[in-house]
């Protein structure tokens, strides 16, 4: 099974989805050229946060995943930032319609981050901190328990521009809580396979919550061939 | 003059660049901090030390063509004196001589389409193997023996090594009656693009006595800034401007609509640096080396993409040297121009495309390049 992975991208994605995918997915084996795409490979493309993932990344991925005739799935990573996942799921269908290649030999697979990767990072409750110490920090809770409530549905807070930004520095606050650093170049601990299981086990305790990163959850389980059973000679 | 390689070592700043091929156009590109800029710099000291300066601990080793398709090989080495302060600290150049003893070339050599012309050890110079009299050990043997039939072609070529962020930023006010001399002096278009005065002052110069040349430039930048109807270098007429002001010829434009002239204080950053680019593509004569940092630097979206065009399409054999982080630069110039700089502490290397194994996509060939690993570690520090 071959995968071609096209994130949005600011930064941090193309480090997280690796560490992930190694811990996730260990059969599949990232190459950084088409040309070494033969079996159980996945490629990555970022956007690295330039514009026109839709307009122009899009379309040259899907020519690529036609051209190479030999991936399974075009898997395509974005935030919903401040649209709703369906909002932004149609904008991908749209784009997708609107490519001249068609999207023939692979299936899509549209993974909207709700609303952001640091959305699905406040899920760790591993890592969240009961008695914070930072003012900052009690300010975030008092507005919303993320070790409660969904991250994903997080209202906005004043003074952030967009929930985005608010969540990166909840995200951040909870991080340095624990004297650690977290920044889109540097995910430090959250790219552990560990922070990862983490966010599946909050899924599974409680359901209904991080309920886009659930799909990342299925979409690995998909990708992790079934186990032959060994076959019996009488 | 053409650079065609250029390795160079300051021990004093344990800065190293390893060996790098130039071709007529040589796009810089890599991560903020890699050493792109010092890159430039690092040839701009060159220059000075083919004009006559003493580089604390530098060595160098560049290989050239002049503009008569003569090959040049030359190299050398300055001692490397503890806690000495880089020239760019010191105010008057006549303070360090008078204080302090300036660093003495070590070794130093010149060749000439592969034949030695001067051989230089510690104190003996050997100029087509027979020793010279005694000269000084700070300064160059391109400075020094400049006068020599064998070396003045080498020599000169490292007079056309343009800085052009310099040129932008340059302004000195003079006498009129300065610039009249020298109105009279450089009196044809040829003098002019020899010379070694500011783009600036060429194109004053231009303005006042070569016509024609000052058109292609006006009609050249009225095709990118259509709004803008006519540009002039001209001293200011106002009564109120200060004395040297009104004496000194400055660009102004007059825009649609705008009855007033707009000085180059107030011309925007990106429309005066689009002016003197293409002043340099007219007013540098051939076989000169253009180096210029960050070119998108100012530059919109009007000005980017056809003066990036220009770099592609001149054809007065300019060389050029340039670095850039701009999407819209680093596709339309290609892979082909690129050279990727990486650093290993202080040891720089350059790659070329073809070794980054890019990922051979569809996609645009900057998208390929931010997500080439190559790329993005492009500074290894352990």
């Amino acid at each position: 099974m071959n995968v071609y992975f096209l994130v949005e991208g600011k930064r941090c994605e193309r480090k997280l989805y690796p560490s992930w995918l190694a811990y996730a997915v260990p059969h599949l084996r990232r190459v950084s050229a088409l040309s070494q795409v033969v079996a159980d490979n996945y490629f990555l493309v970022s956007g690295e946060g330039y514009p026109s993932i839709l307009g122009d990344h899009l379309p040259n991925a899907i020519k690529d995943v036609e051209t190479v005739g030999v991936f399974d799935y075009l898997v395509v990573v974005l935030d919903a930032e401040e649209q709703s996942v369906a909002e932004r799921r149609g904008e991908v269908q749209r784009a997708v319609q609107r490519s001249r290649t068609r999207l023939r030999s692979a299936r899509l697979e549209i993974l909207v981050q709700n609303r952001c990767l640091e959305t699905w990072l406040l899920g760790n409750r591993r890592m969240f901190v009961r008695q914070a110490g930072s003012q900052e920090l009690r300010r975030y809770i008092a507005h919303y328990d993320v070790h409660v409530h969904d991250p994903e549905q997080m209202p906005a807070f004043q003074g952030f521009s967009t929930h985005a930004q608010f969540h990166l520095a909840y995200l951040k606050a909870i991080f340095g809580e624990r004297s650690m650093v977290y920044s889109k170049n540097n995910p430090g601990h959250a790219a552990d396979a560990s922070y990862f299981e983490q966010l599946r086990h909050r899924v599974q305790e409680c359901p209904g919550h991080l309920a886009t990163f659930a799909s990342f959850v299925s979409l690995c389980e998909r990708l992790v061939p079934p186990v032959r059973q060994p076959r019996c000679w009488v | 003059m053409r650079i065609e390689r250029f390795a160079y070592h300051n021990k004093a700043l344990e800065w190293e660049l390893c060996p790098v091929d130039f071709s007529d156009l040589t796009l810089l590109v890599g991560v903020s901090g890699v050493g792109k800029t010092q890159i430039l710099r690092a040839l701009l000291v060159v220059q000075s030390i083919a004009e006559g300066k003493a580089r604390n601990g530098v060595c160098w080793d560049i290989t050239f063509t002049t503009e008569e398709g003569v090959r040049f090989g030359w190299k050398g080495e300055y001692e490397n004196k503890e806690h000495f302060a880089e020239p760019e600290f010191e105010i008057l150049e006549e303070e360090r001589s008078a204080t302090r003893e300036k660093p003495k070339i070590l070794t130093e050599s010149l060749t000439r389409e592969g034949d030695s012309i001067v051989e230089r050890k510690q104190d003996e110079i050997l100029l087509r193997g027979k020793p010279t009299p005694k000269l000084t050990p700070h300064r160059s043997v391109l400075n020094l023996l400049s006068q020599e039939d064998d070396v003045a072609p080498a020599c000169r070529a490292f007079r056309r090594i343009l800085d052009s962020r310099q040129e932008v930023r340059y302004y000195s006010p003079m006498e009129l009656s300065s610039f009249e001399r020298l109105l009279a002096r450089y009196d044809t278009l040829e003098k002019i693009q020899e010379s070694d005065l500011h783009t600036h002052l060429k194109l004053a110069l231009v303005y006042r006595s070569q016509r024609p040349v000052f058109e292609k430039i006006r009609e050249r930048f009225i095709e990118i800034f259509p709004h803008v109807t006519d540009i002039k270098v001209e001293p200011r007429k106002d009564e109120d401007a200060p004395y040297f002001v009104s004496q000194f010829p400055i660009i102004s434009i007059q825009e649609r609509g705008v009855s007033r002239w707009i000085d180059q204080w107030r011309i925007s950053s990106g429309m005066l640096r689009t002016i003197l680019h293409i002043s340099e593509m007219y007013l540098w004569p051939t076989g000169t080396v253009i180096l210029i940092d960050e070119f998108e630097d100012s530059l919109g979206v009007n000005c980017i993409g056809v003066l990036t065009e220009d770099l592609l399409q001149q054809n007065r054999n300019l060389q050029f040297i340039i670095t850039s982080h701009h999407p819209y630069i680093i596709n339309n110039i290609g892979p082909k121009y690129w050279k990727l700089v990486r650093r290993e502490r202080g040891r720089v290397f350059t790659l070329d495309a073809s070794s980054l194994g890019l990922s051979g996509s569809s996609h645009e060939a900057f998208l390929q390049l931010i997500n080439n690993d190559k790329y993005r570690e492009g500074i290894e520090t352990k």
